[in-house]
């Protein structure tokens, strides 16, 4: 039989490793550093998009004068010119890190306040995260001649799409969508941050809805197994200034 | 080998090896962090403590296939073996990155809240009745749990305390953290923050380790089942031709109802021991005869041929069998002998021409 | 011992290797896929005249 075929037996105690498996050896450990190297670039460079979500802490400090409305949760109604926008708006506010600002909010609701703080900015939509200097409080000089309009009532609708939380969505976090973040969700929405429904097609060109239940009060805590999830709702919409809040039932979640 | 224990035994092989795996880490870390993100098509980056805890997960996920590859392609092609010695030092490093890409998330997305960090994980998410929205990240910490205890016995001190099939078995856990981390991704990452790249290379990965591992399963089953004629006081088992045995090499027998028995031709003397390493269990027989001793291909642990005993100062013993050569036959006693016992090996003349 | 040490190896194998691709095959067809009802719906007259005066 063969005694003179090399028959290369590797033992990790020895010097070195046979002659006869050095190129093997060498071979496998090029593929492999080279491998990773591929797998790392291919993972790494086709990662979805976040979006344009973000702290705007290019823009600084930044104050606003206007009202303030405790329910469903805490939220600036802003007079046309404020903040550069030539409608009247209702912005968003959260405290800093996960907190919401119920506390502060809650006796000021329905008076001018002038708040204080940090821009989110996603697109359009935008948030405040009160805190610094001004904070919340009521305002040193309301702004004259102006009072929040009415809400308007939309009717009853049902709508597809994701909830999150308000802040992470709006820039705090990217991504800030989706079933990876949604321990980071349900922390925000603990914490007192508003939770949103992010639809998948527009209503009214709206796909941002503040969430509240069927009484315009904060959500119960339910909320929280339905976050991240691709689920329809049905509750009734309505709109305040520019911000649209859907009042659901969360009984009627059904996940797709 | 040792007789004493010291906490890292390291030789050149040792020290090739880390270095390459090392090297391996490097590349997978550096490409993730500092390369791939010139080439991505994102408005805005993802944020850096994420990408970082998704550079170290899939890093995890990468070195955690690779090791489960080793086992069989080694197995199926013996080439692969200096994969398989110094395996454990992967293990504790993948363990390592493992912490890394915890410490990320915990330090992000269960952050900058009032409930404590590693707390949330805990109760953050209780939709243990969902299978899409399942608290993925349990998964992860139990998948992480076994890893750590893992990476803590991967020593030898273990080993000899908890004897190698306890120890064995323990290890296998790898193949139930390697599935929880599959489910892991597959209801977290898969779901929302990974491009299609992602999604292939799991599913390749899986698709690899499942494949290698069957095929060395069947590999084993076939010669678990291998059928050899008994004499009739049932004692004595036919081994086939001596010429089959090559060299320096072993042949190995099944017996039907105990162990496997590894058949060593050294020159023109033959003896059978146990096929099984009293290190860490190893195929003994897929060994070969070195410096005049039987060498396990897993750890180079070896054995006298004769009274299946390490040279001093080592102490293992294995079982040895009674061979006997009968009209140009060999036979296998079935019985084992107790570990050490000496055996006069079996000459057979036939051998001498060297074939 | 050895044997049954290679049986349960082989037994644990076998399981995990059916169920691990099952949860990953149903957690990937699961995952939304953009198929599902989009589209909001109206759901009273008042969403109905709305949805019309916005057409």
């Amino acid at each position: 039989m063969a005694k003179k075929k090399p028959d290369p037996f590797f033992i990790g105690w020895a010097k070195k490793p046979p002659k006869s498996l050095h190129g093997f050896l060498f071979f496998i450990s090029a593929a492999l550093v080279g491998a990773a190297a591929g797998v790392a670039f291919g993972i790494g460079s086709s990662l979805p998009d976040p979006g344009d979500a973000r702290f705007a802490w290019g823009a600084g400090y930044q104050t606003f004068t206007g009202y303030v409305d405790a329910k469903p949760y805490p939220l600036l109604r802003l007079p046309a010119g404020e903040g550069g926008r030539s409608k009247p708006h209702a912005m968003l506010i959260s405290g800093i890190g996960k907190r919401g600002m119920q506390q502060l909010a809650g006796p000021l609701s329905g008076m001018p306040v002038d708040a204080g703080g940090i821009l989110l900015k996603r697109g359009n939509l935008d948030m405040l995260q009160v805190g610094g200097r001004v904070s919340l409080r009521a305002a040193e000089t309301p702004v004259p001649n102006f009072t929040p309009a009415q809400a308007e009532q939309l009717g009853k609708w049902r709508l597809t799409g994701e909830i999150c939380d308000g802040k992470c969505y709006n820039g705090a976090m990217r991504p800030g969508t989706g079933l990876a973040h949604k321990a980071c969700a349900n922390l925000c929405i603990i914490g007192g941050i508003p939770p949103v429904f992010v639809t998948v097609t527009p209503l009214l060109g709206q796909t941002f809805f503040l969430l509240a239940d069927e009484n315009g009060e904060p959500l119960s805590s339910d909320v929280e197994d339905w976050v991240a999830l691709l689920i329809s709702l049905e509750g009734e919409v309505e709109r305040r200034d520019d911000l649209m809040i859907f009042k659901v039932k969360l009984d009627s979640a059904k996940q797709l | 080998m040792s007789v004493k224990y010291v906490p890292v035994i390291w030789n050149r092989t040792k020290l090739f090896y880390d270095v390459i795996v090392l090297a391996v880490v490097g590349a997978y870390l550096g490409v993730y962090i500092y390369v791939a993100p010139m080439f991505q098509t994102v408005t805005r980056p993802i944020d850096w403590d994420i990408y970082k805890a998704q550079a170290f997960g899939t890093c995890v996920f990468y070195l955690l296939t690779f090791i489960l590859c080793i086992g069989p392609i080694a197995r199926l092609d013996k080439r692969f073996l200096p994969l398989l010695y110094n395996r454990r030092h992967l293990g504790v490093i993948t363990c390592v990155l493992a912490y890394f890409h915890v410490d990320f998330i915990l330090g992000w997305y269960n952050a900058f809240s009032p409930i404590n960090r590693y707390v949330s994980v805990f109760v953050v998410n209780t939709s243990f009745d969902r299978f899409l929205g399942f608290p993925f990240e349990i998964l992860g910490v139990l998948a992480l749990l076994i890893l750590t205890v893992l990476a803590v016995t991967s020593h030898d001190f273990w080993l000899h305390f908890l004897k190698p099939t306890l120890w064995k078995i323990l290890h296998m856990g790898i193949y139930l953290a390697y599935a929880l981390i599959v489910a892991h991704v597959a209801l977290g990452a898969l779901q929302s923050a990974a491009g299609p790249f992602l999604t292939g290379v799991v599913g390749a990965s899986l698709a690899l380790v499942t494949t290698l591992h069957l095929l060395a399963a069947r590999r084993e089953h076939v010669i678990d089942t291998q059928i050899n004629l008994m004499d009739d006081t049932r004692t004595w088992l036919d081994a086939g031709d001596p010429m089959e045995v090559p060299d320096k090499r072993a042949k190995i027998i099944s017996l039907t109802e105990d162990e496997r028995v590894a058949i060593f031709r050294n020159g023109t003397k033959l003896s059978a021991i146990s096929n099984v390493c009293a290190h860490q269990n190893g195929p003994l027989g897929e060994g070969k005869i070195v410096y005049g001793c039987v060498t396990c291909p897993w750890h180079g642990y070896q054995y006298r041929l004769e009274d299946g005993t390490s040279p001093p100062p080592f102490t293992e013993k294995i079982s040895t069998y009674r061979l006997k050569l009968e009209n140009g036959r060999l036979w296998l006693n079935v019985k084992a002998l107790p570990p050490g016992t000496y055996v006069e090996p079996v000459i057979s003349p036939m051998l001498a021409g060297g074939s | 011992m050895q044997r049954n040490f290679r049986k349960a190896h082989r037994a644990i194998w076998f399981t995990l290797a059916f169920l691990t691709p099952i949860i990953l095959g149903l957690a990937l067809m699961m995952r939304p896929t953009g198929t599902h009802e989009q589209q909001p719906i109206p759901l009273d007259d008042t969403a109905k005249s709305v949805l019309e005066a916005n057409q």
